[in-house]
C-alpha cells in the first residue's frame, strides 16, 4: 500500500498541473464544475430507458482501493460478456490483473483506466451521456466513473448474427459463393476484401428517427464522379423517416421516379456483383440489418445480366443475354399477342395451327382474353403460395396447382390446352430474368396488354407497347438515362448491353458514369505462343 | 409525373382508342368458318348461274382434338356446302344460309373453276379474288374438265383433310413437271401483259384402278384409263388449260406441258427417257436437275421469228439395259439424244399452242419488250401472227453423272 501511496503522491502534481490546464480552458472548467454525481447519472440513463428495460445492464463496482465507482452500462445480448467480465470490470477492480488499480482515484482514473488498466480495441472518450447511450444501444459498452463526467466507451459489439452463405437468390454455377449477411461490418470486410485499394472509402449516415440504422456508400474514390456521389449523399442524408428496416427503404427514398413500375435502382446480395458496380464507379448502398446492398445508378440492362455472365466463356455470356432479352419479350407480351392473333388476326397463323388452335377451343366457354386473364390469374396465386409457404408445403402446392391447371381444367373444358402452353412459357420466362423486382413490372405490366390486346387486336398490344417504351425513356436512374447504352452512349457501351466482351477487350468503364478513370486496362494483345526456336530447344533438353 | 392537361390528353386518347378501332371486328377462332377450297361452277341458262361449292374444315374433327381423340373413328374433317348466285360473292352469300359460322376466306387456298366456268371466262373469280380483303393472292387456280365441285366431294388420301391431299400434290408437281400449277398473282401478272395469255393447272378425278386391274391393260398409263365400271375416284393433277384472253381455250396434255415448262424455263425435275445408244430399243432414263431457257425474237422487216435456246443438265437415273455408256463418246450421243427428246416436246408443245392460238410462253410479249411500236401495230392479229410463227429449237443437253453406278454390273 505505501508503495501505492507513493506512486499516488508522485501522480498528484502531474493531476494538479492538470487541472491548472484545464481551469485555463473556460468549456472544460463549466464541465468540470458541474460534475454530476455517479448515482445521479445512473438514475439519470434508467430514466432514459426505462426502469423496467430488462436487456439494461448496469453494474456497479468500485476500485480495490474503493476511491473511485464505477458503473459498467451496455445491453445484454448485444455486448460481449466475456470482454467486459475480462478486460474492463476484473482488471479496474483487482490489484492482480493491473499494477495501476490501487492508484485508481477520481482524478486519474480516466487516464488509467484508458491507458493503462482496461485493455480494449477500440476505446472512445465520450464527453456526453446520451452520445454514450446511443452507442451502448449499438452495442458498445460504456464505463461511468464516479467523479468524472468523461465516459469510455468500449467497442464490444456481439450479437447472433447469420453466417455467411450462399445468396439464395442470385446463385450462380460459378464464381464466388458468398453473400452478403444482415451484418453491416461483415459487408463492409468483404468489400474491402475483394478491393484492397485505400481508394474504397466508405462514408457512414445515420437514417431512420428510431431505427438509427446505419447507411454506409461505398464507392472508389479515384473512379466515382464526384457529382453522382454528392448526389447519392443529398438523397440519403435528405431522408426523414421513422424507420429503415431494410435497403428497399431507402430505395424508394431516393429513386428518380418513385411511382415508375420499374425498378431504377439494382440491388444485389452477391458480394463480388457489389464491387464490380463500385469498380464501374457505381456507388453501393450498404444498409445494416439488411443483406441487400443497393447499386446506383442502375440502367435498364443491368437487370439483364447477371454476375456469371462474366464468369463464363464470353460467348454463352453473350448468348443468355441475348436469350434474355428475347424471354423478356415473351414475359411481356406472349399473351398479350396469343389473344390479339387468335380473336382479330388468325389470318396471321399457319392454317395447320390455327386448325389446332381451333379444334383445341371447341367448346371453352370463355372467350380467349377471358382464358387468358383467369389463367394468368390463378398463376400469380399459385406462385404467391408457393413463395410464401415452406419449402414442404411449397411442392404440395405446385403439384397441386399443376394438376389443378395443367389436366383438370383442360379436361373440364374450361381452358384450352395452347392457352395452358402460353401461360407456362410465360411464367418460365418471367423466372428467367435475374432480377425479380424486374420481372415483377413486366408480370403487372402483361395485364393491361393483354386486355389491350383483346380490344384492339395488335394495334393495341403496339399501342401499350409504345407507352411503356415512351415510359422508359422518361426514366432516370441517379441522371443517368434508364434505357441508357441504347438510347445514346458509345459503340462499345451499347453492344455491351447485348454482348459480354471478352475481358481483353473491356479496356473502358461505362462512359455515362463520366468516371474519373475511364481506362480499366491498357489494351493488351493475346499471350504469344513462345517463339518456334525456343520451342525446339526446349524440346531438345527433353529428350536429351 | 403528369401534368394535369396531359393527362386528361392520355385519358382522352385511351378512351377514343376504345372507340375509333373498338373490337367490332373481333371473332374468336371457334366462330369461324375456315374455308380452305372454293369450286366455281357454270351453270348455262340459269338466272344464278354460277355455282360455288366451299370447303369447309371443321376444326373438331381434326385428329388430336379433345371431340376425336376419345373416340378414333376416321370421319373426314371435311365438309362441302354448295348455293348459286349470279355472282360468285352472291352465291357465297346464299351458303351462308346453310352455315353456323362466319365465312373466313383468309385461309383458303386454291379456286377450282370448271370447265364451263372457265370458258365463261376466268376473270370474274379474279376479280373476287383480288378485290376480297381476306383472300390472298397466294391462292392457286385449278381448272377441273368437267364440274369443279366433284373434285370437293372427294375424299383425301394420305393428308388429314382434302385441301392438305392437293397442297401436297402441287407442291409434289415439280418432281415431274407435267404439271404447273400456279397462283393468282402469277395469272394476274400474265393477263396484265401485251403479247401474253394465261394458264393454269388442271386437276381431274379420275376413276381409281385397283393395281389388278392394269395388269389386264398392255401398259401402264397410270390411271388415265378409263374403267367406267370403277365408281371410286381419285385426284389426278396433270396437263395444263391454256387461255386465251381469260377464256379457256383447250387443255395441253402432260408432255405438252412439259414443252411449256421447259419454254418457261420452270422444269425443276423431271425424269425423261431416251434411247440407249448401243441398243435402240432399250430406255435409259435421265433425271433433270437444271435446265435455263432463252428466248430470242428475230425482227426483220415484217417476218418474225424466235430463237429458242434451252440449257439442261441431268444424271443418268436407271439403265436397264447392260451396254457400257460410261465411254466419253457415249456421253456424246446420250447428250444428243436427251436433246431431240427435249426438243420433240417443245416443238410438240409450241405446236398445240399455235393451235390453240394462245401465246401462253409470252413470245408476243418478248416483241413488245424489244420493240414496243412494232407489237402495237400487230397487237390485234398476233393470235394469227402467233399460230404461222417459225421456232429455231436449239437444246444443249447435258448428262452430268451415272448415279452411283459408272457401268452395269455384269461383265460382257
Amino acid at each position: 500500500m505505501k508503495n501505492a501511496f507513493s506512486i499516488l503522491k508522485k501522480l498528484l502534481p502531474k493531476t494538479k498541473t492538470k487541472k491548472q490546464e484545464q481551469e485555463k480552458h473556460p468549456q472544460t472548467k463549466e464541465k468540470q464544475s458541474n460534475i454530476s454525481s455517479l448515482s445521479q447519472r445512473v438514475d439519470y440513463i434508467k430514466e432514459k430507458l426505462g426502469y423496467d428495460t430488462n436487456d439494461v445492464v448496469i453494474r456497479q463496482f468500485s476500485s480495490s482501493n474503493n476511491k473511485v465507482h464505477f458503473a459498467v452500462l451496455y445491453i445484454d445480448g448485444m455486448a460481449d460478456k466475456q470482454t467486459i467480465n475480462d478486460n474492463i470490470i476484473r482488471p479496474a477492480q483487482s490489484d492482480i490483473i493491473s499494477n495501476f488499480a490501487h492508484k485508481l482515484t477520481p482524478q486519474n482514473a480516466l487516464s488509467l483506466l484508458q491507458e493503462h488498466i482496461t485493455s480494449g480495441s477500440e476505446i472512445a472518450v465520450v464527453p456526453d451521456i446520451d452520445q454514450a447511450i446511443s452507442l451502448v444501444l449499438g452495442g458498445d459498452t460504456a464505463l461511468l466513473i464516479g467523479g468524472e463526467n468523461k465516459i469510455l466507451v468500449y467497442g464490444t459489439r456481439s450479437f447472433a448474427q447469420r453466417a455467411v452463405q450462399e445468396p439464395e437468390t442470385e446463385a450462380a454455377v460459378r464464381g464466388p459463393r458468398e453473400g452478403f449477411t444482415e451484418t453491416l461490418r461483415t459487408n463492409t470486410s468483404m468489400l474491402r476484401r475483394r478491393i484492397s485499394h485505400p481508394d474504397l472509402r466508405l462514408e457512414s449516415f445515420f437514417v431512420g428517427r428510431y431505427t438509427q440504422t446505419e447507411v454506409v456508400i461505398a464507392y472508389i474514390h479515384s473512379i466515382a464522379n464526384e457529382h453522382l456521389l454528392q448526389e447519392v449523399r443529398r438523397r440519403i442524408a435528405s431522408i426523414d423517416t421513422d424507420s429503415i428496416l431494410d435497403s428497399s427503404y431507402i430505395e424508394e427514398f431516393i429513386e428518380d421516379n418513385p411511382y415508375s413500375f420499374f425498378p431504377q435502382i439494382e440491388h444485389t446480395e452477391r458480394a463480388d456483383k457489389a464491387a464490380a458496380a463500385a469498380l464501374d464507379g457505381r456507388v453501393v448502398i450498404i444498409v445494416n440489418n439488411t443483406p441487400f446492398v443497393l447499386i446506383v445508378p442502375t440502367n435498364f440492362f443491368q437487370f439483364l445480366q447477371a454476375a456469371e455472365d462474366y464468369y463464363e466463356r464470353p460467348y454463352i455470356g453473350t448468348f443468355l443475354r441475348l436469350l434474355r432479352l428475347f424471354l423478356l419479350n415473351i414475359a411481356l407480351m406472349l399473351p398479350a399477342v396469343y389473344v390479339a392473333v387468335t380473336t382479330f388476326h388468325q389470318e396471321m397463323l399457319p392454317t395447320a395451327l390455327l386448325l389446332s388452335v381451333a379444334a383445341a377451343r371447341e367448346g371453352i366457354p370463355l372467350p380467349a382474353v377471358g382464358e387468358a386473364l383467369i389463367m394468368e390469374t390463378t398463376f400469380e396465386i399459385l406462385r404467391e403460395a408457393g413463395t410464401k409457404l415452406p419449402k414442404t408445403v411449397g411442392q404440395a402446392i405446385s403439384i397441386v396447382g399443376g394438376l389443378v391447371i395443367g389436366d383438370a381444367a383442360i379436361r373440364a373444358g374450361i381452358v384450352s390446352p395452347a392457352m395452358v402452353i402460353v401461360v407456362a412459357t410465360t411464367a418460365i420466362s418471367t423466372f428467367a430474368i435475374p432480377a425479380f423486382n424486374a420481372s415483377i413490372a413486366l408480370r403487372l405490366l402483361r395485364f393491361p396488354l393483354i386486355i389491350l390486346g383483346a380490344i384492339m387486336g395488335l394495334y393495341g398490344v403496339l399501342w401499350g407497347l409504345v407507352f411503356i417504351l415512351i415510359h422508359l425513356c422518361s426514366l432516370q436512374s441517379f441522371g443517368v438515362p434508364y434505357l441508357s447504352p441504347l438510347v445514346h452512349g458509345s459503340a462499345g457501351d451499347m453492344a455491351e448491353s447485348f454482348v459480354r466482351p471478352h475481358w481483353r477487350f473491356m479496356l473502358r468503364r461505362p462512359s455515362l458514369l463520366a468516371v474519373k478513370n475511364k481506362q480499366r486496362q491498357p489494351g493488351i494483345s493475346p499471350p504469344e505462343a513462345a517463339p518456334a526456336a525456343e520451342r525446339e530447344l526446349t524440346h531438345e533438353n527433353t529428350e536429351e | 409525373m403528369f401534368k394535369c392537361w396531359q393527362l386528361v390528353l392520355i385519358c382522352f386518347f385511351i378512351a377514343s382508342l376504345s372507340v375509333i378501332p373498338g373490337c367490332w371486328d373481333h371473332s374468336e377462332i371457334e366462330e369461324m368458318a375456315l374455308i380452305r377450297a372454293i369450286a366455281v361452277d357454270y351453270v348455262e341458262g340459269e338466272r344464278s348461274p354460277y355455282l360455288v361449292t366451299i370447303h369447309v374444315v371443321r376444326p373438331g374433327g381434326i385428329a388430336g382434338s379433345s371431340e376425336s381423340a376419345g373416340g378414333g373413328d376416321s370421319e373426314s374433317p371435311d365438309r362441302i356446302f354448295s348455293a348459286t348466285g349470279a355472282t360468285i360473292d352472291l352465291a357465297l352469300q346464299n351458303i351462308t344460309f346453310f352455315l353456323s359460322r362466319r365465312i373466313f376466306l383468309a385461309h383458303n387456298e386454291f379456286v377450282l373453276m370448271g370447265e364451263e366456268a372457265a370458258r365463261q371466262g376466268i376473270y370474274p373469280a379474279m376479280d373476287f379474288v383480288l378485290r376480297d380483303n381476306e383472300l390472298r393472292l397466294t391462292n392457286f387456280l385449278l381448272i377441273v374438265p368437267g364440274a369443279a365441285h366433284e373434285i370437293l366431294a372427294q375424299r383425301e388420301q394420305l393428308e388429314t383433310g382434302l385441301s392438305e391431299e392437293i397442297l401436297g400434290m402441287i407442291a409434289q408437281a415439280d418432281e415431274s413437271s407435267e404439271s404447273d400449277p400456279i397462283e393468282f398473282f402469277k395469272i394476274m401478272r400474265s393477263l396484265s401483259k401485251p403479247g401474253q395469255d394465261a394458264f393454269a393447272a388442271v386437276i381431274n378425278a379420275v376413276p381409281r384402278q385397283k393395281p389388278a386391274e392394269f395388269a389386264t391393260q398392255n401398259n401402264g398409263a397410270a390411271a388415265e384409263g378409263n374403267n367406267a365400271t370403277n365408281t371410286a375416284k381419285i385426284l389426278y393433277l396433270s396437263g395444263t388449260a391454256a387461255f386465251r384472253g381469260d377464256k379457256l381455250a383447250g387443255y395441253l396434255d402432260k408432255t405438252e406441258t412439259r414443252g411449256l415448262l421447259w419454254l418457261n424455263g420452270d422444269v425443276r425435275h423431271t425424269t425423261l427417257a431416251i434411247s440407249d445408244p448401243l441398243k435402240p430399243s432399250e430406255f435409259v432414263s435421265v433425271y433433270i436437275t437444271h435446265s435455263q431457257t432463252r428466248i430470242t425474237p428475230v425482227i426483220k422487216n415484217d417476218n418474225i421469228s424466235f430463237l429458242i435456246d434451252v440449257k439442261t443438265e441431268g444424271n443418268i437415273y436407271h439403265q436397264p439395259s447392260l451396254s457400257d455408256l460410261s465411254a466419253t463418246e457415249m456421253s456424246e450421243k446420250l447428250n444428243s439424244a436427251l436433246s431431240a427428246v427435249v426438243k420433240k416436246e417443245i416443238e410438240g408443245s409450241l405446236q398445240k399452242m399455235q393451235e390453240l392460238e394462245s401465246d401462253l410462253v409470252g413470245f408476243g410479249n418478248s416483241i413488245y419488250r424489244k420493240d414496243p411500236k412494232k407489237f402495237k401495230k400487230i397487237k390485234k392479229q398476233w393470235p394469227e401472227i402467233f399460230s404461222d410463227l417459225t421456232f429455231q429449237v436449239h437444246v444443249e443437253a447435258n448428262i452430268r453423272r451415272t448415279g452411283q453406278l459408272a457401268k452395269p454390273i455384269p461383265e460382257h
